[in-house]
């Protein structure tokens, strides 16, 4: 049988490990193993996902974060730290009386709120009050606002200062000056082929570097002209050595149409996924043709989608307006500007060893989710600052007699909300007393004070609530754990049943 | 027979910096490194308890690569030190002393290690702009038309290693055959873009340090069946010479897919195949035949008969070098005739006697920026620091020629950037911490762990237990031997060997608390004199590196190791 208090231990348990990187004063989690890997983050559901849990309870809950990061990219850690407030402030209202029966109806009662009310709540108590007190003082650019909020909360304050800038100027070299959703998209499902890290350096080297980085340096590089063919081979060459004959092996190019498709062509960039024989070296050194070897084919195949590449006998040709050099730190690598793809940018991310450069990578990584979220937040506008805003309002308008819901729901949710901003200044608790003060007073026309920190969307906050007042509503209505040791139908979590 | 075993649950730490063991761990790591600075540095012996190899040595690259720590932050520590000294070359033990010291400053306090973060970052961005602003008193120009600056960073570079085991006569000659060579690197002639050559170091073991030579030029160890008479018989340079990457062995296994028809035999068809190279090569009269893998004996013989020199086994690093000064092209295949285009040229072939090695000394005709250094020593471990000292200095010596600039050594550069750092942190305490979101005090507190560990990389490098002072006049960092009395009349120059002792001079000790100041520029006829020069870009980055490693140690706030 299930009680209340196990939930209650499970998510404070959570929480603890979690906690400790909540909000930009946040430190972040080491996880080593000892293979010898180590892992620094400050990603609440990398954490949930490392921890291993076998406790069904935890389980469930490691889902539903799940579940909800993959719809808003953000948000685990508030997510734990709601869900504990709402589930600790509800056994100290219930305090004794507290039964299956009673935690099924309060469960009933959540859910009720959370598809009939929220959104009004929202609305009218977000939306209108935010759009009076946010945009208005805003200074600097949405975008890196929104960049900058969340960045914080995932690499610490340093280097998301020196990060955030970048990833905005990346964004702009994509998308070209025009706001929208198609660059996003396209850096959103390539975005472990656009970008390059490097270690041995400090992040403030980090940049933006023009066309695809290939990851590894040219074995034969000559200066060519501004538009150049590039043959792209996907294995290696094989010298038929009689014409006619053909290869005796069949996973190969034959020499014969490579050297047909480079004259033809006037092909002087080879590119090639294997490792090609000494002897294709030599000739390009000789015939002043570049050579790139045992390149990832996956970035091979985006360059020929961006650079709408053509198939020939020999392997698929695209033209490029540039082949470079780029020199990183003592690390060179081989660098192409696709000619149909000129707003193709690379990111390059410096760091002072790999545990650290895993961070920002990972980091950036995650963050491209959280791009489409963006996207629809940049087209409706609503946006608030770091920091508590929206949970401050929330609050504020639950308890107001504007707001006519379910009273003891409504207390339960304004109480627990407001452990969010609670823990961003648990540094300094007279912050919040402050901050608190000073939404109020906003809120009934009081001056409104110019800032430029960290942006966040209402959006992925509403989004975030829901999850957490289904998750709560989930774990009240388990009635009874039941252990099975035959695999279970499903892959998912295998201890819900009712 | 197998056995399930059940899945443990990962172990926990929460604060990790705030344990005991993980504390002492630090604290004994910090000693380790702090010990291996500058040229009194106390050695190391590394040796594994079964047998094997015993190093000595006080080089970072070699000390951190071969002692893993067991602590994992301290593992990402070392990590992060090795990337940056495979970058740079140099100042790897600074980083990792200054790295530590942070550390040890915010853990021994107990402040909040998040504003301490924000601080050392924010201070880290001043000392970058100072470091690299023109009116910077740290750093002293490089001036490449002379080799007095070169010669003192080469010289401060091999002087810091004492596990070399050199005399001060020694290192004088040893830093001035590295410039050499270093010299010998840079090609002539103006092109856009330079490319340096290399220095091929070849070490020399039980032989006086004296005999150390630089030739220009390559040095092959001699094949067995050459004599010296065989050269002379060659005649006046220059030797035309045919170089193979693909093996001549004759191996039927490292031929890949072949044809067999029946009736012949295979190894008979390569071997005649592998002697019409031998004649084509001889035909169009080379003298000199090179292969990175192995000849065929016969083949060896067949070439020897007609007079040509040949060498096997030149391995992978030397190829490159040889085509480099030669200009020949490898060939990768021996099915098809060699071009003449592929053929290189040698100025003259000579036998140098290097200690116990004969060696083949290959000699440029033009100006290839290839040279050789000889490195001879008395013993294994004295010569393998000192072919890595010898490695680091080359480096820093390339860096020096993209961006001339020297800092100064000695603990200089450490004590003025911090007399500097505090000096400007007193003045706009109250700006900053309203910035950085923080208490003045909690602000103040945090800057002066920042420069007190800056003061530690500089009494790091003293070790007999001499007191280290800072004058209070420009910052600069003083040494006064311990078996003397305190007596500042005794002074004559600060470590770096920029200023000298003047009446009217003021000293601190260091790390005790002082009058604010402001670190003045040394007077303006000295800085050709400063004689202890370090990397700019090396320490530039090492105390980015070092910062930013510190922050990210001081930011883990919970540790979970995985047991399966």
């Amino acid at each position: 049988p299930v009680g209340m208090q196990p939930p209650l231990l499970v998510v404070s348990a959570l929480l603890a490990a979690v906690l400790r990187c909540f909000g930009p004063r946040g430190g972040s989690v080491f996880f080593t193993r000892d293979t010898g890997d180590v892992l620094v983050t400050r990603h609440g559901q990398k954490i949930l996902r490392s921890l291993q849990l076998e406790h069904p309870a935890a389980r469930l809950i490691v889902d539903c974060v799940h579940t909800h990061c993959q719809i808003a990219a953000d948000g685990s850690k508030s997510f734990l730290l709601l869900l504990s407030a709402l589930l600790s402030e509800m056994v100290s209202c219930c305090g004794a009386s507290w039964d299956s029966a009673t935690a099924r109806r309060l469960a009933q009662r959540l859910l009720q709120f959370c598809w009939t009310g929220l959104d009004d709540v929202i609305a009218r108590g977000v939306t209108q009050r935010a759009s009076l007190l946010a945009i208005c003082g805003y200074h600097g650019d949405v975008v890196e606002g929104l960049v900058r909020g969340y960045m914080a909360g995932r690499v610490g304050d340093g280097p998301a200062k020196v990060l955030s800038p970048l990833v905005c100027r990346f964004y702009q070299k994509w998308s070209g000056g025009v706001r929208g959703a198609e660059p996003v998209a396209v850096i959103h499902t390539h975005f472990s082929l656009l970008h390059t890290a490097v270690s041995g350096l400090p992040i403030g080297c980090s940049g933006v570097a023009e066309g695809l980085v290939l990851e590894r340096d040219w074995s034969a590089f000559f200066e060519h002209g501004p538009r150049v063919e590039v043959l792209v081979l996907a294995a290696s060459v094989c010298p038929a050595a009689e014409p006619g004959r053909g290869c005796v092996c069949d996973r190969c190019v034959a020499w014969p149409q490579v050297c047909v498709c480079a004259q033809q062509l006037g092909a002087c960039v080879l590119l090639s996924a294997a490792k090609q024989p000494d002897w294709v070296l030599q000739w390009a050194r000789r015939n002043r043709v570049c050579l790139a070897e045992c390149l990832d084919p996956e970035r091979l195949d985006l360059l020929c989608l961006l650079g709408q590449s053509r198939p020939t006998p020999a392997g698929r040709v695209a033209t490029a307006t540039s082949v470079r050099r780029l020199v990183l730190g003592g690390r060179r690598l081989a660098a192409v500007v696709p000619a149909h793809a000129p707003r193709a940018h690379t990111l390059l991310l410096c760091g002072p060893g790999p545990g650290p450069l895993d961070q920002s990578v990972s980091e950036d990584q995650s963050q491209s989710p959280a791009a489409d979220c963006w996207a629809e937040a940049l087209g409706s506008g609503c946006l608030l600052p770091v920091g508590g805003a929206f949970e401050l309002l929330l609050h504020d308008f639950l308890l107001s007699s504007d707001w006519t819901g379910d009273p003891q729901v409504s207390r339960l949710l304004a109480r627990a909300v407001l452990s969010v901003p609670g823990a961003l200044h648990s540094h300094k608790p007279r912050h919040f007393l402050q901050l608190h003060a000073h939404f109020l007073r906003q809120g009934s026309g009081g001056p409104s004070r110019p800032w430029s920190g960290g942006l966040e969307s209402v959006a992925a906050k509403r989004q975030l609530l829901s999850a957490v007042l289904q998750c709560a509503a989930k774990l009240l209505t388990v009635e009874t754990v039941l252990r099975v040791h035959a695999p279970l139908r499903t892959s998912r979590s295998d201890e819900e049943e009712d | 027979m197998s056995r399930v075993c059940k899945r443990s649950g990962p172990a926990c730490t929460d604060r990790p910096l705030s344990d005991r063991a993980v504390r002492a761990k630090f604290d004994a790591w910090r000693h380790v490194v702090a010990s291996c600075l500058g040229p009194r540095a106390r050695l190391k012996q590394v040796r594994n308890g079964v047998g094997g190899r015993v190093s000595t040595t006080s080089t970072c690259s070699v000390l951190l690569a071969a002692v893993p720590p067991s602590e994992p932050l301290l593992k990402l520590l070392t990590a992060c030190v090795l990337q940056h000294v495979q970058r740079f070359g140099d100042a790897g033990l600074f980083a990792a002393v200054l790295g530590l010291s942070l550390v040890d400053q915010v853990t021994r306090r107990g402040s909040d290690s998040s504003t301490a973060v924000r601080v050392h970052q924010r201070l880290l961005e001043l000392c970058d702009l100072y470091l690299t602003s023109a009116d910077c008193c740290a750093k002293v120009e490089v001036d490449l038309g002379s080799c007095r600056s070169l010669l003192a960073l080469a010289h401060s570079g091999v002087s810091s290693k004492p596990a070399c085991g050199l005399d001060p006569a020694e290192t004088q000659q040893v830093s001035a055959l590295l410039l050499k060579a270093f010299l010998q690197t840079i090609p002539c002639g103006s092109t856009d873009t330079v490319r340096l050559g290399e220095t091929v170091v070849v070490g020399v073991e039980g032989e006086a340090v004296e005999n150390s030579a630089v030739f220009p030029g390559l040095l092959l160890d001699v094949p067995e069946m050459l004599h010296s008479g065989d050269l002379e018989r060659l005649g006046p340079g220059p030797y035309k010479l045919a170089l193979f990457s693909a093996s001549l062995s004759g191996d039927l296994s490292e031929r890949g897919n072949m044809e067999i028809h029946t009736g012949t035999d295979p190894e008979a068809a390569l071997l005649e195949k592998l002697l019409k190279v031998g004649e084509q090569v001889v035909r169009d009269c080379a003298t000199l035949f090179l292969c990175q893998k192995v000849i065929h004996p016969v083949l060896q013989q067949y070439l020897r008969e007609r007079g040509v020199v040949v060498v096997e086994r030149l391995g992978i690093a030397m190829l490159e070098q040889v085509t480099s000064m030669t200009g020949a092209q490898a060939a990768a295949t021996s099915h098809t005739p060699v071009p003449a285009e592929a053929f290189g040229w040698v100025e003259a072939l000579s036998i140098q006697l290097c200690g116990t090695r004969k060696m083949l000394h290959l000699q440029p005709t033009a100006n290839p920026a290839v040279c050789t250094l000889v490195l001879c020593h008395r013993n294994e471990s004295m010569l393998d620091e000192l072919k890595v000292t010898c490695k680091r200095v080359q480096h820093v010596l390339q860096l020096a020629l993209k961006d001339p600039v020297a800092l100064l050594g000695g603990g200089c550069m450490e004590t003025h950037l911090s007399a500097y750092i505090r000096h400007l942190s007193r003045r706009d305490a109250a700006e900053m911490a309203s910035d950085l979101d923080c208490s003045p005090q909690e602000f103040l507190l945090a800057a002066d762990g920042f420069c007190r560990s800056l003061e530690a990389a500089a009494q790091a490098l003293e070790h007999d237990g001499g007191l280290v002072l800072m004058d209070l006049n420009y910052g600069h960092c003083w040494v006064c031997p311990a078996d003397e009395e305190l007596d500042t009349s005794t002074l004559l120059s600060c470590s770096c060997g920029l200023i000298n002792s003047s009446a009217g001079m003021e000293w601190t000790t260091l790390g005790s608390t002082h009058p604010d100041f402001c670190p003045r520029p040394p007077p303006g006829d000295s800085t050709a004199r400063a004689c202890v020069l370090d990397s700019f870009p090396a320490k530039r980055n090492a105390l980015n590196v070092a910062v930013e490693i510190a922050s990210l140690i001081l930011d883990v706030k919970y540790v979970i190791r995985d047991l399966n």
